[in-house]
């Protein structure tokens, strides 16, 4: 029954949107780096001597910043169960 | 007289194959500056050693104590490109000798170097970690399930790559990298070979009226 009620509906041209369990690790995995990448930039900025330098880490670790606040949007509770169009 | 039975040695050693060059970037800051090496080695100082004091080959002007060995028109008072390999000067090494594109080394690194960490171990270990991090980002944009997801990944991928970029023109500015001009020679062979392949073996090759795959048209 479950089955014909599948059949009938229209096949998914490619994957809704929702949160696999690999793209859950994945992403948590992904947001330990940035954290880690973050905590590290801004640490040895402030280590460093030389202006230049400092302010390409200061850089990268803003990249970092914005990229773990990407991953965070990701991982949204409603979609737990994929949105069907 | 020691030093020139060192330089003669080591051209007979280096002929062909010059793998003393492909040493990474800490083979030669801890093997050959740090820890001495260099001091006994003339062989290893001026254009060879990153750290060396002496004439750099590749000098696009803006940090120029030194003086350029190498240089290219546009930066600089000579017209004629021409490549000078300096203390070995020789006429027999001149053509053996891969031409080096380098910057001098900034002030940035201090000349005596102790266990602390300087300017360029940060600069070094953030790239490293940038490298990581695409590494990891390659395999999460192939393995991410929808098209939303797959596109931030990829912008974060790709934003990663540039910032890594950024670093490495940086550390490459401030003469920490040097690369070595591959030989004319081996780039023509090179070019010639597949050039060839793309004749012989290229199963797209228009006009082949051997396979019939193939529309009888050029494009």
């Amino acid at each position: 029954m479950n089955n014909m009620h599948q059949h009938n509906q229209q096949r998914m041209q490619q994957p809704p949107n929702f949160i696999s369990t690999k793209d859950l690790a994945y992403l948590t995995d992904a947001m330990s780096w940035e954290l880690l990448a973050m905590k590290k930039c801004h640490h040895f900025a402030q280590e460093c001597n030389n202006n230049e330098i400092r302010q390409a880490i200061e850089r990268a670790g803003r990249m970092h910043e914005k990229h773990y606040k990407m991953l965070l949007k990701h991982l949204d509770p409603s979609k737990a169960r994929p949105t069907m169009h | 007289m020691e030093n020139q039975q060192n330089q003669g040695q080591y051209r007979k050693e280096n002929q062909g194959e010059y793998n003393w060059q492909n040493q990474n970037q800490y083979g030669r800051q801890y093997g050959q500056q740090q820890y001495g090496g260099n001091s006994n080695q003339p062989q290893y100082t001026g254009q060879y050693n990153p750290y060396g004091q002496q004439q750099a080959e590749y000098n696009p002007g803006q940090y120029g104590q030194q003086q350029p060995q190498y240089n290219p028109g546009q930066y600089g008072q000579q017209q004629q490109v021409q490549y000078n390999p300096g203390q070995y000067g020789q006429q027999q090494y001149q053509q053996q000798q891969p031409l080096e594109v380098k910057n001098p080394q900034t002030n940035i690194v201090p000349q005596v170097k102790g266990p602390e960490m300087n300017d360029c171990d940060y600069l070094n270990d953030i790239l490293a970690n940038e490298k990581y991090l695409t590494d990891n980002f390659n395999v999460f944009t192939r393995e991410a399930s929808h098209m939303e997801l797959y596109n931030d990944i990829k912008q974060i991928l790709n934003e990663t790559h540039d910032c890594e970029r950024e670093l490495f023109n940086l550390m490459f500015k401030d003469g920490f990298y040097s690369m070595k001009a591959a030989p004319r020679q081996e780039i023509q062979q090179a070019q010639q070979k597949f050039t060839g392949y793309l004749n012989s073996q290229n199963p797209y090759r228009p006009n082949d009226s051997n396979n019939p795959n193939n529309p009888e048209q050029e494009w």
